[in-house]
């Protein structure tokens, strides 16, 4: 084998120019599909990271039923803070924290405008542990202490002129169904990525908006945050066995599934788009393979006049593509890694999903060891077999044609 | 036994829809030690036979005995392993490796049998010492001479050991000089070594040193020629 090896290094590196190209082709096509997995994967965990860390928690625990009927009727299924079965839910193994919150549609009042808006009720201290991003987009997070402030959505807070320290009316329904309405004082505005957030969202401390519906006590959700989120499903099943069927659990990607199937359309048109570099690069081996068997026609012949069999001669063509795929593709690793590894010491890229008072999110690019695996077997592989025909044709030579050939 | 036997060897070419005979019933017997001429005009069939004789290509009918062993019907694998094992070949354009330097050259045709390296090694430098080439062993055949590629060629043709050497044209692209050399030196392997040649020339000088000619014309051999008379024939008398 080290014989034909030898021989194939040698022969890729005899025309200069042609092998030059044929790597770039590869170099191209395994280092722009390395970046952009890498990118969509990125792309990826910042959104899952967004979703499960900063927004909705790992799971959540509602009442059963609840998730069925939370836009009709979002306060008429709570859960009471104080029941027992909770207080097991944090010692579950793979539970890192547990916060209890609040959700529901509201009115804010400013003068003479009233405005539609989704409030979501957080217990500052205990979201800590359970969102360690809920506040990355907020210029002046709440803190525990804050009992009448909130956070309102950016774009929302500029359409309606309001400054920092100003006072508005919030008015909802009670769980009684009785009108009920509190003052609230503006702490600071949430620029996150999301659009619909910024132009909605209300954030309040979770014992305010327990006054306001009449809740003491009673919240609809809790969210709760896992220590290894590869075991998440383990955990939603403990949890399920744990509370039993007054309850209901829901992993993030249950509550969010548009997240997981954004991610999944992405990876699928970038492996697409992949597959499309890789293809133009294996048909880049291909053809210097034909015109190599063509140029070396008499040299087959000589090989094949001094003992080679012909499988030996195709195997010759076959490690001639396998070691342009091999350099090639190594050289594209090494341009994506030097690449990724640049974002990453920038710490990553902003990525905004557009609209006015949104700030986008930070994308870190990931190498992944299985990806890696995928583009540069892929390669490989696919440089063999665009190998296999131009080999099939030097095998198939005949030797006294072969020798005549000039 | 003969170390080459052609019994009623035949060979048609097809040329668009015309089939033009190459070899029309050759009978030829090719004895060990022998450093014989095929000589004909061109067309007249000698690359063809020199060919059939090398394995390089198959008879249409007849019967070919190298060695004693049958080869019709012979796979191309088998017959690949029977050109490295008993057929040393020498070109007329040479045909070295271009990517491989001239001790790689040389043991090419033993590595392909899987020989021990480092004993094949030694062979390969005694080989090439005794062609002359000890002093350029590190050099890719584009550092050489005309008559320095022929002699890669002709060690690479012994290095095997084979039954027989085939040489087409093996001077035509050298200067006389050097052409003079080449066949010494094939004239000393032959005397020294006993290693069987057979060539297919024009060359009169070839000729000269043959000790049997074999004229083909027509695709047909002409009778019973030897050596003198056919370089009578061919190059006429020689000066007294």
């Amino acid at each position: 084998m080290w014989t034909f090896l030898r021989l194939a290094l040698r022969n890729v590196t005899r025309a200069k120019a042609r092998s030059a190209i044929t790597l770039a082709a590869l170099f191209f096509g395994a280092g722009m599909s390395l970046f952009l997995q890498a990118f969509v994967i990125g792309v990826g965990e910042s959104l899952i990271d967004d979703t499960v860390e900063g927004r909705i928690g790992a799971f959540q625990v509602h009442r059963a039923g609840y998730y069925e009927k939370r836009d009709r009727q979002p306060l008429a299924l709570d859960i009471r803070q104080d029941d027992v079965r909770l207080s097991r839910l944090a010692a579950l193994p793979n539970v890192k924290a547990v916060t209890p919150r609040l959700t529901f549609n509201a009115l804010l009042t400013t003068g003479a405008r009233a405005t539609a808006v989704s409030v979501t009720a957080v217990d500052v201290e205990s979201q800590a542990q359970v969102l360690p991003r809920a506040w990355q987009y907020v210029d002046h997070p709440l803190t525990a202490q804050d009992e009448g402030q909130f956070v309102l959505g950016m774009e929302l807070s500029r359409a309606l002129g309001l400054q920092p320290g100003a006072t508005l009316m919030l008015q909802a329904q009670t769980q009684a169904k009785r009108e009920n309405a509190l003052d609230v004082e503006l702490r600071g505005t949430l620029g996150g990525a999301n659009p619909l957030e910024s132009k909605r969202a209300v954030v309040l401390p979770l014992r305010h908006a327990q006054k306001l519906l009449g809740m003491d006590g009673k919240v609809t959700e809790l969210a709760v945050q896992v220590k290894d989120r590869q075991q998440l499903d383990a955990t939603v099943q403990a949890a399920r066995e744990l509370l039993g069927s007054d309850f209901e659990v829901h992993a993030w990607h249950e509550l969010r599934p548009a997240i997981k199937d954004v991610t999944f359309v992405q990876r699928a048109i970038l492996s697409f788009v992949s597959f499309i570099f890789l293809v133009i690069a294996i048909f880049g081996v291909a053809n210097t393979l034909l015109m190599s068997v063509m140029e070396r026609t008499k040299e087959i012949g000589t090989l094949l006049a001094v003992g080679m069999k012909r499988g030996q001669v195709a195997l010759l063509f076959v490690l001639e593509a396998l070691a342009q795929a091999v350099l090639g593709s190594a050289l594209g690793l090494l341009a994506a890694w030097l690449v990724v590894s640049l974002f990453v010491m920038r710490g990553g890229f902003e990525l905004s999903l557009g609209g006015e008072g949104t700030s986008g999110f930070t994308v870190v690019p990931r190498l992944l060891p299985q990806y890696v695996g995928l583009v540069l077997g892929a390669t490989w592989v696919g440089s063999v077999l665009a190998a296999l025909y131009p080999a099939y044709r030097a095998g198939k030579l005949r030797p006294v044609e072969a020798l005549a050939s000039n | 036994m003969s170390l080459i036997k052609l019994q009623g060897i035949t060979k048609a070419y097809q040329l668009g829809k015309t089939q033009v005979p190459a070899l029309k019933g050759i009978d030829l017997a090719v004895e060990r030690g022998e450093f014989a001429v095929v000589m004909g005009p061109s067309g007249s069939g000698k690359t063809t036979l020199l060919n059939i004789i090398g394995l390089l290509d198959r008879a249409d009918a007849g019967s070919y005995l190298l060695d004693g062993e049958e080869l019709a019907g012979r796979d191309f694998n088998e017959m690949a392993g029977l050109r490295n094992k008993k057929i040393g070949f020498i070109f007329q354009s040479f045909n070295l490796i271009p990517v491989l330097n001239v001790i790689e050259n040389i043991e090419f045709p033993c590595l392909l049998r899987r020989e021990d390296k480092k004993l094949l090694r030694a062979r390969v430098e005694r080989v090439a010492e005794h062609v002359g080439l000890s002093h350029v062993l590190a050099h890719k055949p584009d550092e050489l001479s005309g008559g320095q590629r022929q002699r890669v060629a002709i060690a690479r043709a012994l290095v095997t050991e084979p039954e027989i050497v085939l040489a087409d044209e093996p001077t035509a692209n050298l200067d006389s000089a050097t052409s003079e050399q080449i066949l010494d030196l094939m004239q000393r392997l032959n005397a020294d070594s006993g290693v069987t040649f057979l060539f297919s020339t024009h060359d009169p000088r070839v000729m000269r040193r043959a000790k049997r000619v074999v004229q083909i014309a027509d695709g047909r051999l002409v009778d019973g020629q030897d050596a003198a008379a056919a370089n009578v024939a061919v190059l006429g008398a020689p000066p007294h």
